[in-house]
């Protein structure tokens, strides 16, 4: 690639400072740094680098988000067909229909995020970060497949200003962006998010196309009895495999623990916000087994984890590096109150059928707390073992 | 060299060195002067032009010249090749020529190949974002990223108590070595230490 090398370098003589194109520094970076790797070397310490870098990772990211991806448009293509009546479609016509509805989706995120990302780097100086490149991809996973694009389009721009840019970037953002997205959709343009129409692209308007989510809402509503609204409901295997109304990513359980087990075997993400997030809301699901009241409590407690989209934000929204706690120990408690979370403001307010969105928020914010309490536990720990080893000097 | 002083009166200033690297067309142990010019010790040993002389390892040694000498308390020579290729689309590479500790490129297929290893930073710099990353290759009971952070803050107590007087920078070279963000982390613990001495 020696062409491509002497090319970047006779390019960026037009970018440097004092030059006309300078203002288009980061941008040309961006592109750069894409196309060939940093040609910069260690300077002191140590001599030799791992060859990961966070581009390398958020690749990583994505590879382990294609198994829901792919899954996901198969079955937006399925339950499409599904709610027109067609069952006899084949394998590769439900998948192109998804992937059709899917594309605009994505590109109309990763066009404004860029923009926006490479206008903060060039105001700032510093480089384009590749976080954006994982939230570009998971805000399309969460929306639904009919939102108009203007409306993906703001809650982009809002999730990368709002959430990340103002507070320094990359790496110093304290929410989730690409649930303060679909948070931003939720609250600013209920109507094109909720109820059960929204779920399934271009469907009949007979047809009902309810999640597992709304179906218990409505049970609420409609006052059913635990057995009318478990009869109602998909089967615990259509859950877990997927064949179930929801946004693109949230749908296949199976493919999530695919993407799981690659984002663990490479180290990205933490295993223990996944398994505590898990045991944390199966166990409140089943605390509500015991001692709740609703038809929905009543609903089995392995049911209820592989409902509406908590699998997904466990292993993908949860484990996000930066918003969640920067210690080992942290990332238990953590983990356990997004669960317990979840699943209190879903069996308890069922104005909100995805209680998921509050909970990991509400944790994001608190996470820097449980790192403090965490940090002051370690130097008190410290402190204690000081004073023994001074008193035994002492003692000698 | 003390007790050579005393024990045969005589004032012995040669050391022995060995010399390691990729770089080095013949490695092995050799007798120097204390703080003699290597340029006769490397002519016709060079296996590169284009290699970085270090005196000490290439984990916290430092960067000499050809005509540079090795440190007093190095007993290393090492050189390696100086990285600095640019490789097409490096992140999406399937990677089983390049060895990183996690496991995002495949050359974790294969644990007993060898690697030949340059001074390439391998990437943009950018925030501490992988917290408890660096936790498996640090040995102490202590916070690494917390201690980097305090050091960058020159929060002078909150380093005193996360234990900066247990550590010196090299404790930290292998947090330098697997860091994805590539931050300099000796160069800072290094200078959070130096402002402990006032």
């Amino acid at each position: 690639m020696r062409w491509l090398e002497n090319l970047s370098e006779k390019a960026e003589k037009w970018f440097e400072k004092g030059k006309p194109l300078h203002p288009f520094y980061a941008f040309f970076d961006a592109i750069d740094t894409l196309l060939l790797t940093p040609k910069e070397t260690t300077k002191m310490g140590s001599h030799i680098r791992d060859s990961i870098d966070n581009k390398r990772i958020m690749m990583t990211v994505i590879i382990a988000l294609m198994p829901p991806l792919l899954f996901g448009l198969w079955n937006m293509g399925y339950q499409h067909f599904l709610s027109l009546g067609i069952t006899d479609t084949n394998i590769w016509g439900n998948f192109w229909y998804g992937f059709f509805k899917f594309l605009p989706l994505v590109i109309t995120t990763y066009a404004t995020g860029l923009i926006v990302e490479i206008f903060f780097a060039q105001i700032r100086g510093h480089q384009v970060a590749e976080g954006f490149f994982v939230t570009g991809m998971l805000i399309p996973m969460i929306m639904p497949p009919e939102i108009p694009l203007w409306i993906v389009s703001l809650a982009t721009i809002f999730a990368v200003v709002i959430g990340k840019e103002i507070f320094g970037g990359n790496g110093f953002n304290f929410l989730n962006p690409a649930l303060l997205a679909r948070a931003f959709v939720f609250f600013a343009y209920p109507s094109v998010i909720s109820g059960e129409k929204v779920w399934i692209a271009d469907q009949a308007d007979a047809f009902s196309g309810a999640t597992p989510l709304i179906m218990c809402k409505n049970a609420a509503e409609a006052g059913l009895t635990p057995g009318e609204l478990v009869s109602q409901l998909p089967s615990v295997m259509d859950c877990f495999i997927g064949i179930i109304p929801g946004s693109i990513g949230e749908t296949s359980k199976l493919a999530i623990l695919l993407g799981a087990v690659i984002l663990v075997f490479t180290g990205v993400a933490s295993l223990r916000i996944m398994i505590s997030a898990l045991a944390g809301g199966y166990v409140t699901a089943l605390l509500f087994n015991i001692f709740g009241s609703t038809a929905y409590s009543q609903i089995p407690a392995h049911q209820q984890l592989l409902m509406g989209g908590f699998m997904f934000a466990a292993v993908y929204m949860a484990t996000d590096p930066v918003s969640s706690t920067h210690t080992r120990q942290g990332q238990f408690i953590y983990g356990i109150l997004i669960g317990v979370l979840t699943f209190l403001v879903r069996q308890l307010n069922q104005g909100y059928a995805e209680g998921l969105v509050l909970g990991l928020f509400l944790m994001n914010v608190l996470a820097p707390l449980i790192d403090w309490c965490v940090i002051e536990l370690n130097i008190n720990k410290r402190k204690k073992r000081a004073a023994i080893k001074l008193k035994t000097i002492n003692n000698q | 060299m003390i007790g050579k002083l005393f024990g045969e009166k005589r004032l012995d200033f040669s050391k022995r060195v060995a010399l390691t690297g990729e770089g080095i067309k013949k490695q092995g142990y050799l007798s120097i002067l204390q703080g003699a010019s290597i340029e006769n010790v490397l002519v016709d040993n060079l296996a590169t032009d284009h290699g970085r002389i270090i005196s000490g390892n290439i984990l916290n040694g430092k960067k000499i010249d050809k005509t540079g000498y090795v440190g007093f308390y190095h007993h290393q020579l090492t050189v390696i090749p100086e990285g600095g290729e640019r490789r097409f689309m490096g992140w999406m590479e399937p990677g089983f020529k390049h060895w990183s500790f996690s496991h995002t490129y495949l050359s974790w297929l294969f644990p007993r190949k060898m690697y030949q290893f340059d001074t390439s930073l391998n990437g943009g710099v950018r925030p501490v974002m992988f917290n408890t990353y660096y936790d498996k290759v640090f040995p102490f009971d202590i916070m690494p990223v917390q201690l980097l952070k305090a050091c960058i803050a020159e929060e002078v107590e909150l380093m005193e108590n996360l234990g900066i007087y247990e550590v010196t920078e090299e404790d930290f070279a292998l947090c330098e070595v697997i860091c994805p963000s590539k931050i300099e982390w000796q160069e800072i613990i290094l200078k959070g230490l130096t402002l402990l001495k006032g």
